[in-house]
């Protein structure tokens, strides 16, 4: 007893003293951003080369876009990379963030069953697609499934729909409060149509066989992304090493890697550069 | 009587000192009196830890071939081993009753230890006190319902009655010429109440 | 099916290959839970024990609290420490927000009224003769409670065992206040969570497993710790 309580003790208080030892904040930089971003691998790619030239350690912590601002509105990250432009904008005006930097864009897309039973595909265009898709949902020949969860993707998804002033309420439309990635699950399994960003959708494609893009290629379905330095003045946070990341960004060399990603494996790209 | 409470009113004499509701003894005096109680509650350990317990909380050194002899006398040699929570009902009481004379109190209080025995049980534990009391020097205050226990135990013996003491004398005395007509109706086997 | 022994074998390869990402994961589960545990224990037990053997008025209230306490969704104690260490909130400066710390404050007040709850309950089922008796043979207060909690020592592992399985399997508080990071704050679960949002399910399915064995065998272990008793009869 007495001396499996000791072990016991001497690997808790190892443990603990791991804990003590192991936050090094000197050469940290915090990072938001939304877990699509950080889903895709693209940062998996990029951060490591930033790492090797500059010796920062970036710590990347992957939310909701609503919560990756409000992280950045707290001052408890030294910068964000998200894609909701107006919030964005918003965030930059109301003095939280110095300035936003367009780094990258990727586009949605609508998917679908593949059977297609609200004939989508068909449509001329993006509105009318739209439109499609709550016809054959009252008709109750089709479900769409919404992220519902405030995320970039979900202010978009609401702004296509009261652009087209179409009226969301109804049983075709399930709000689930769930990430890209299980919104698509379920969208899957349920035989529902979901938007999607390009990326999220080709990197789990394997495991949506019942999926298929129906639409894509609107000027409306681009989803910029930019980058924003939260504002020193605010808070404390380490603005200096936040600038050396967004030059990295928009650097012409790192531009030129992100429009390549992508390309090997699911043979065409998953974002576009968009720095100046 | 035996400290673990605070009287409610009145004054305990012990060892030259008087304490009473304001005036609470100290954990060496109480440490002095024990009590063993109808219904004995030991622990889950073996036998021998029961009744090492409080040595050990005394900080005393445990002295284990002094248990084994008192096991002997108890009969419970056998025994020493096992778990105490299981033990039988005689059994247990008789370690309860070791683990109170281990570490030789002043005052031991025996609030009915047999009441709930079989005979062969009983003799037991009576012959361990007898045995005890000849080389020790412990105050034993027993409380019985059975007036042949108290024949065979006591030198002095009490009636008490709702709470107050009837009439106390030497045991000779009190069984032959009681001067109370409560302690004359007990002992002629009526009813009191 | 094909999902889970592709998971199983991933997860055996993981585990074979030592690779680096998944040990650290490991790792980081483990201290942060078995640290935060260690406090819990620390607070649990004797406010359990205090609360078992002891009335005073207003008992009832903290108690009722302390049960509310052992249903209190994970997710909203994780948002409150969130406040607590944001750089905005009262800790701030601590700098914990987003470090294992934070993570294991959050873990300490998800299990310790888990343990505090169950030890309270084993302690109080004890015969109350014994205390009396315990007493009589002249042990102290402190010594009372020691060997009462000695003798409802199995209900007292079972309190740290819950306390343990709340907190090794949990995801909302811990994604939220330690972020995710990779080598740094991500866990079994949040990672388990990643991979699935990421499609990789056959990995996702085999951080479940490692989860689920490392829970077996720390349960196994802490049910056969010597001495504890009551399997001689």
């Amino acid at each position: 007893m007495k001396r499996s309580f000791l072990i016991a003790l001497v690997l808790i208080l190892t443990f603990v003293f791991i804990g003590c030892t192991r936050e090094d904040t000197t050469e940290r930089i915090r990072l938001a951003t939304t877990t699509s971003t950080d889903d895709s691998g693209l940062l998996e790619e990029l951060l490591p080369i930033f790492e090797k030239e500059s010796d920062y350690n970036v710590e990347v912590i992957a939310v909701g876009t609503g919560q990756a601002l409000e992280i950045g509105r707290r001052g408890d990250v030294d910068l964000l990379l998200v894609h909701a432009l107006e919030l964005e904008h918003e965030f930059v005006a109301q003095g939280y963030g110095t300035e936003r930097f367009p780094v990258m864009y990727n586009d949605f897309v609508i998917v679908g069953p593949d059977d297609d039973p609200a004939d989508i595909k068909e449509e001329s265009n993006l509105g009318d697609s739209l439109k499609a898709v709550y016809q054959a949902g009252l008709a109750g020949d089709a479900t769409f499934a919404s992220r519902g969860d405030d995320s970039g993707t979900h202010a978009k998804e609401i702004n296509l729909w009261s652009e087209y002033e179409i009226d969301r309420e109804g049983d075709w439309y399930k709000s689930l409060g769930q990430g890209m990635g299980d919104t698509l699950i379920t969208a899957n399994e349920m035989q529902s149509y979901t938007l999607a960003d390009r990326g999220t959708y080709l990197s789990m494609k394997d495991y949506l066989p019942n999926l298929a893009i129906l639409v894509e290629g609107d000027q409306e379905l681009f989803n910029p992304y930019g980058i924003i330095p939260i504002n020193p003045d605010q808070h404390d946070v380490n603005y200096e090493r936040a600038e050396k990341l967004v030059e990295f960004f928009v650097r012409s060399d790192i531009q030129e890697q992100i429009g390549e990603f992508g390309k090997d494996k699911f043979g065409q790209p998953l974002f576009f550069p968009d720095a100046d | 009587m035996n400290f673990l409470e605070a009287p409610d009113h009145g004054e305990i004499e012990f060892l030259d000192k008087v304490y009473n509701q304001s005036k609470q003894p100290s954990l060496d005096i109480k440490r002095k009196v024990t009590t063993v109680f109808q219904r004995p509650a030991l622990m889950s350990s073996s036998v021998v830890e029961n009744i090492a317990y409080p040595l050990k909380i005394r900080g005393k050194d445990v002295n284990y071939e002094q248990i084994d002899q008192l096991l002997v006398k108890l009969g419970l040699e056998e025994l020493k081993k096992q778990r105490a929570d299981k033990l039988s009902g005689g059994e247990a009481q008789r370690v309860s009753l070791a683990r109170a004379l281990i570490f030789k109190p002043e005052v031991l209080l025996l609030d009915e230890p047999t009441s709930n025995l079989d005979p062969a049980n009983i003799k037991i534990i009576e012959d361990i006190i007898t045995d005890y009391i000849k080389n020790n020097k412990t105050t034993i205050v027993m409380v019985t319902h059975n007036l042949f226990q108290a024949k065979r135990l006591a030198d002095r013996v009490g009636l008490l009655h709702d709470g107050d003491f009837i009439e106390v004398k030497e045991k000779e005395e009190f069984f032959n010429n009681p001067e109370q007509e409560l302690t004359k109706d007990y002992l002629a086997g009526r009813l009191i109440c | 099916m094909d999902l889970l022994i592709e998971g199983l074998q991933e997860a055996i390869s993981l585990l074979i290959s030592f690779d680096p990402r998944v040990i650290n994961i490991i790792l980081t589960s483990l201290q942060v839970t078995g640290t935060a545990l260690f406090f819990a224990t620390l607070i649990g037990i004797p406010l359990g024990a205090f609360l078992g053997l002891s009335d005073f008025p207003g008992k009832s209230i903290i108690v009722a609290v302390l049960y509310t306490g052992m249903g209190f969704p994970p997710v909203a104690i994780g948002l409150l420490v969130f406040i607590t260490f944001s750089s905005a909130g009262p800790f701030g400066f601590l700098n914990w927000l987003f470090t294992t710390r934070a993570m294991i404050v959050a873990q300490i007040i998800i299990s310790f009224p888990l343990v505090a709850g169950f030890t309270m309950t084993a302690v109080s089922s004890v015969d109350s003769n014994l205390l009396l008796q315990l007493k009589a043979l002249g042990a102290t207060k402190r010594q009372i409670v020691l060997a009462i909690l000695k003798e409802s020592r199995l209900g007292v592992l079972v309190s740290i065992i819950a306390g343990f399985g709340a907190i090794i399997s949990e995801v909302g508080a811990v994604m939220m206040v330690g972020g995710n990071i990779e080598r740094s704050t991500r866990v079994l679960t949040t990672a388990i969570v990643l991979e699935t949002r990421k499609g990789n399910f056959g990995l996702a399915i085999s951080f479940g497993i490692i989860l689920l064995a490392i829970t077996f065998i720390v349960n196994f272990c802490m049910s056969n710790l010597p001495g504890r008793g009551g399997r001689r009869d």
